[in-house]
């Protein structure tokens, strides 16, 4: 065979052990992957040794040392190294000692280069995953951020850190859960939670999300649904109210101010003892959402379905999400607080006049639906000029407050109840007809009449009443919220013409322009 | 002489292993796939999966003019390998080519592609976690899915991810 002839044949060789390598060493173990490239360049030197003999086996085999050094690191370095030095042994005249430090050195060499370029690899990876994950969080804060930007909607803001603690590409917990904080009662009360009750159903909706390739908007829309949701994790959650005591897990976590991972339930903590019974979780985390020092409540997180373990990282992690929440918790809190006195009397807290134009509005009945008829209650107290005369308008301010408790205490749940100016109040009752009023009607003016009030024996009659008229949708000359107003208006001024402390429904309507 | 053959059949089986490991590591994904999921009862392509967990670099939805008016034939999908001769899939880069230049913008993991067949498979102990890798790796660098995941982060660069 020519030279030229073996030099081709023998790039044939290589090329085809090289590919018969890698159409096996990908099938097998990553162990028997690196074996096989090794031994092909092994087998490629003992073609070489084939077709020009073993005089240049002593340094062909280095193709091989290096080889193992590459794929095994340090140790298959030396170990391909001795190998060698047996097979050049065997192969060769002579015993090569004087091979082996020489070998050692380049197959320890090429071993601790491969390790080197390695650990720089997953260095780097490592750096790449912090890297992306810090990112991850980003984007999940600043979509929070932005959500909480729009809205003072506790509802709406629960929505989105919960379903940014629990998204795929939020912080991914199986299942998150926020319960508020009550001062008065020292107790967390279990707000809303996003995730399954139990490993199955989460499965189901993981395969639904994916499915339907939702995104954080999507899911914020479906959460609370009954698909994505299960209602029974938030039934429960509703009922529950856990106290806030130093001795549980809840209570230790708000009064040092810093997240705790349960990883094995306490019997000795009820509070423990009670999440496991309820949500047969052994494993959760619970980090205080608190705002300028006060406890706003707690967020509890769990993986349920894929068990996977809280670190102090994630912990760590969450932290920033859940001092976000606080703040704006504490903010729709305050918020709130402050639309509902906007929109109470400041005396008798009972509902205003605002409220009650916008109540009324809401609950008169459309022109396509009568069949909910809505009434009208409204009363004044008979001869409350001369009481104040009397008695004086601080006195007057008592009784008012009174009287208050006491409608409050006649009508039914569901019934509102305002002042409506001076010593003129109204009750309105959704889903009643003037026959049921008329009775609530009754009650009020009965219990006002049996009522103790201060400086009522100044009174014509030496008690306090009041007088009532009420009025019903169910009228057929009555199509406004005006209408309504202004029927219960002369039904009033009828029953104060009627000699006061009376009930008078309104029956015939006269329009008045 | 033979130091020169042995010099160039040495590059051409280094040249040859590096230029095929790839493709054929892929291929043998595939088939291993193909296997392990006929013997379950399911197809690859039946797979759901979800690239929510896929990382961008940059804010979305993005004022940048020049990310913003990208087109859909600009953006670069490559697939991150470990080595070029024991190739293991990390993940996949999305970059955009604009100029001659290069910018990231997304990657997405191979441990955070998640596919809840396989994460309910391996829950029940019916596969272990290389098995699960080995079925997403072959699912992840589908055709399709590839062209997916082009669609979609040239949406999210449109719309904004949420």
């Amino acid at each position: 065979m020519s030279k030229l002839g073996a030099i081709i044949l023998l790039i044939i060789a290589a090329v085809g052990l090289s590919l018969t390598a890698n159409l096996i060493r990908f099938h097998v173990s990553a162990f028997l992957n690196q074996l096989i490239f090794s031994v092909a360049t092994l087998i490629l030197v003992e073609l070489s040794v084939y077709f020009y003999g073993s005089n240049h086996l002593h340094w062909s085999i280095l193709l091989f040392i290096t080889t193992a050094g590459y794929s095994f690191k340090l140790i298959g370095g030396i170990i391909g190294a001795i190998f060698s030095i047996f097979l050049v042994y065997l192969q060769t005249e002579g015993i090569p000692l004087v091979l082996l430090p020489v070998y050692l050195l380049i197959g320890s060499g090429a071993g601790y280069l491969s390790q080197y370029l390695l650990n720089k690899k997953k260095n780097h990876h490592r750096w790449l995953n912090m890297l992306m994950e810090q990112s991850k969080h980003l984007q999940v804060f600043r979509e929070v951020s932005t959500t909480m930007q729009r809205t003072l909607q506790q509802d709406l803001l629960l929505k989105v850190i919960l379903t940014s603690v629990t998204a795929g590409h939020g912080l991914g917990f199986n299942r998150a859960m926020i319960f508020l904080a009550s001062n008065e009662s020292k107790s967390l009360k279990g707000i809303v939670g996003v995730g399954p009750m139990d490993v199955k159903k989460g499965y189901e909706v993981w395969e639904k999300i994916s499915e339907d390739r939702l995104k954080l908007s999507d899911l914020i829309e479906h959460n609370f649904d009954s698909n994505f949701t299960d209602p029974e994790l938030n039934a429960l959650l509703h009922s529950l109210e856990i106290p806030i005591d130093e001795h549980n897990v809840f209570g230790l976590a708000l009064s040092s101010q810093k997240p705790v991972i349960v990883r094995g339930i306490e019997k000795e903590d009820s509070s423990q003892v009670l999440i496991y019974d309820l949500f047969q979780t052994e494993e959760f985390a619970v980090i205080p959402l608190i705002n300028q020092g006060k406890n706003i409540g707690i967020l509890f997180i769990d993986n349920i379905v894929n068990k996977k373990p809280i670190t102090l990282m994630d912990t760590e992690n969450i932290l920033p999400l859940a001092n976000q929440a606080a703040i704006a918790l504490d903010h729709a809190n305050l918020y709130e607080q402050i639309e509902e006195m906007a929109l109470r009397d400041g005396l008798t807290g009972l509902l205003n006049q605002r409220a009650f134009q916008t109540i009324l509005n809401e609950h008169f009945p459309s022109k396509g639906n009568r069949a909910a008829p809505l009434s009208l209650i409204i009363l004044d107290i008979d001869f409350f000029k001369v009481f104040n005369d009397k008695n004086g308008h601080l006195l007057g301010n008592e009784v008012l407050m009174k009287l208050a408790r006491v409608i409050v205490e006649s009508i039914r749940p569901g019934d509102y109840s305002f002042r409506f100016g001076g010593e003129e109040f109204v009750v309105l009752l959704p889903d009643t007809d003037l026959e049921q009023a008329e009775i609530t009607a009754e009650t009020i003016r009965l219990n006002v009449e049996r009522t103790s009030f201060p400086g009522e024996k100044t009174q014509p009659n030496g008690t306090l009443t009041v007088s009532v008229g009420t009025a019903c949708t169910d009228h057929r000359d009555i199509h406004s919220e005006n209408e309504l107003i202004e029927a219960a208006d002369q039904a009033l001024y009828k029953a104060k013409n009627a000699g006061k402390n009376t009930v008078i429904s309104f029956k015939e309507f006269v329009s008045i322009d | 002489m033979i130091e020169l053959a042995l010099i160039l059949a040495a590059l051409f089986f280094f040249l040859a292993s590096a230029l095929t490991s790839r493709p054929l590591y892929i291929l043998s994904q595939k088939y291993y796939s193909k296997k392990v999921t006929s013997h379950y009862g399911f197809k690859v392509s039946d797979l759901h999966y979800s690239y929510d967990q896929m990382v961008y670099f940059i804010s979305l939805p993005t004022t940048l003019p020049y990310i913003r008016d990208a087109l859909k034939e600009d953006l670069i999908i490559e697939q991150d390998y470990s080595s070029y001769f024991f190739p293991l899939l990390k993940g996949i880069k999305i970059s955009l080519k604009q100029n001659g230049k290069k910018m990231f913008l997304a990657y997405l993991p191979i441990g955070n592609f998640r596919l809840p067949h396989l994460d309910k498979l391996q829950q029940e102990g019916t596969i272990d976690e290389q098995t699960y890798l080995r079925i997403s790796t072959t699912k992840l660098l589908h055709r399709d899915t590839l062209q997916e995941v082009r669609e979609e982060v040239y949406k999210q660069l449109q719309v904004g991810r949420y």
